[in-house]
């Protein structure tokens, strides 16, 4: 199975997220994690192949500004036109109230530091967020493992 | 193989597009308003469109052909359209065309009143002027996602 995460950006709490599902964050220390607020990896706005979890599905990330719900559709329309079913594909939405913060953080300018600014900041908010989007990832899990078929 | 011709709203210029690729109506000639009007989808879309990959039909090589609405995400979504599609393994099987750079100021303003502002009235009549003044840039457009087709199957 590939496993989509969809965030506002591609490079933050769905970032930290797919790390977690991955059971790929040793401590809760944020800092391990590649790309975390990258605001280069950020701009390709390109789908993000993450890594691949114990039971071999294929984790990846996206950024979809504001408009995650039609993203979501659209990814959705694209699988099963293209043959494939939910079991193939999986399109996990994840949001934390500091997403507005964490999207603004890649606009300070690259010239004022921006990029270590913006890794620095983001790690330090989404720590806050740390228990909610765990929390996510075990409701996640739960799911998948009950989840016929 | 699949083509998704997208632009904003999936309303207007991509299914103008999609129509000429399905011969739906005559690329040697400016419609008229009532061919226009009588496309499916053209100015008939809502909100709930958004996002949403619309078939439109099947054209003489057996490729399906769809629109799309996506607001103003057009790099972005021609990114996720092919990454989608390669991380499944179907790169080869898709085609995304953007139309949104084909269209001019009075299909952007009459597509805007029409569908975002609700004034229908001289909303449509303004678009419906602008889709013919454009219809050569899209026709233009057709033929070279007609082109990459052929060049997709070789």
């Amino acid at each position: 199975m590939k496993i989509i995460f969809l965030g506002t950006t591609a490079v933050h709490a769905a970032l930290v997220a797919a790390y977690i599902y991955m059971e790929k964050l040793d401590k809760r220390d944020l800092n391990n994690i590649n790309g975390v607020g990258d605001v280069y990896l950020e701009a390709k706005n390109k789908v993000l192949f993450i890594g691949t979890d114990q039971n071999g599905n294929d984790v990846y990330t996206f950024g979809a500004g504001r408009e995650l719900l039609m993203v979501k559709k659209t990814i959705e329309d694209l699988r099963n036109l293209l043959g494939y079913k939910k079991d193939d594909l999986k399109v996990v939405i994840i949001t934390t109230p500091g997403d507005r913060i964490l999207a603004w953080l890649l606009k300070i300018p690259l010239i004022l530091g921006g990029q270590n600014i913006a890794r620095q900041l983001s790690v330090l908010v989404l720590s806050k967020y740390f228990d909610l989007l765990n929390n996510t990832i075990a409701q996640l899990k739960s799911s998948i493992s009950t989840s016929p078929g | 193989m699949k083509i998704i011709y997208h632009c904003y709203g999936g309303s207007h210029s991509s299914v103008i597009a999609a129509a000429l690729h399905l011969k739906l109506i005559e690329k040697h000639r400016f419609p008229t308003a009532e061919e226009i009007m009588a496309i499916p989808y053209y100015d008939k879309t809502d909100d709930s469109d958004f996002g949403s990959i619309r078939f439109m039909g099947i054209d003489e090589s057996g490729n399906e052909v769809y629109v799309l609405g996506r607001k103003g995400m057009s790099e972005k979504y021609n990114n996720l359209l092919n990454d989608i599609a390669a991380i499944l393994g179907e790169k080869e099987n898709l085609l995304t065309a953007e139309c949104l750079n084909r269209v001019n100021i009075s299909m952007k303003l009459g597509g805007f009143l029409s569908r975002r502002a609700g004034f229908i009235f001289p909303g449509r009549a303004v678009v419906l002027k602008g889709t013919q003044a454009a219809f050569m840039a899209l026709v233009n457009l057709v033929e070279s996602v007609r082109l990459k087709t052929l060049n997709k199957v070789e």
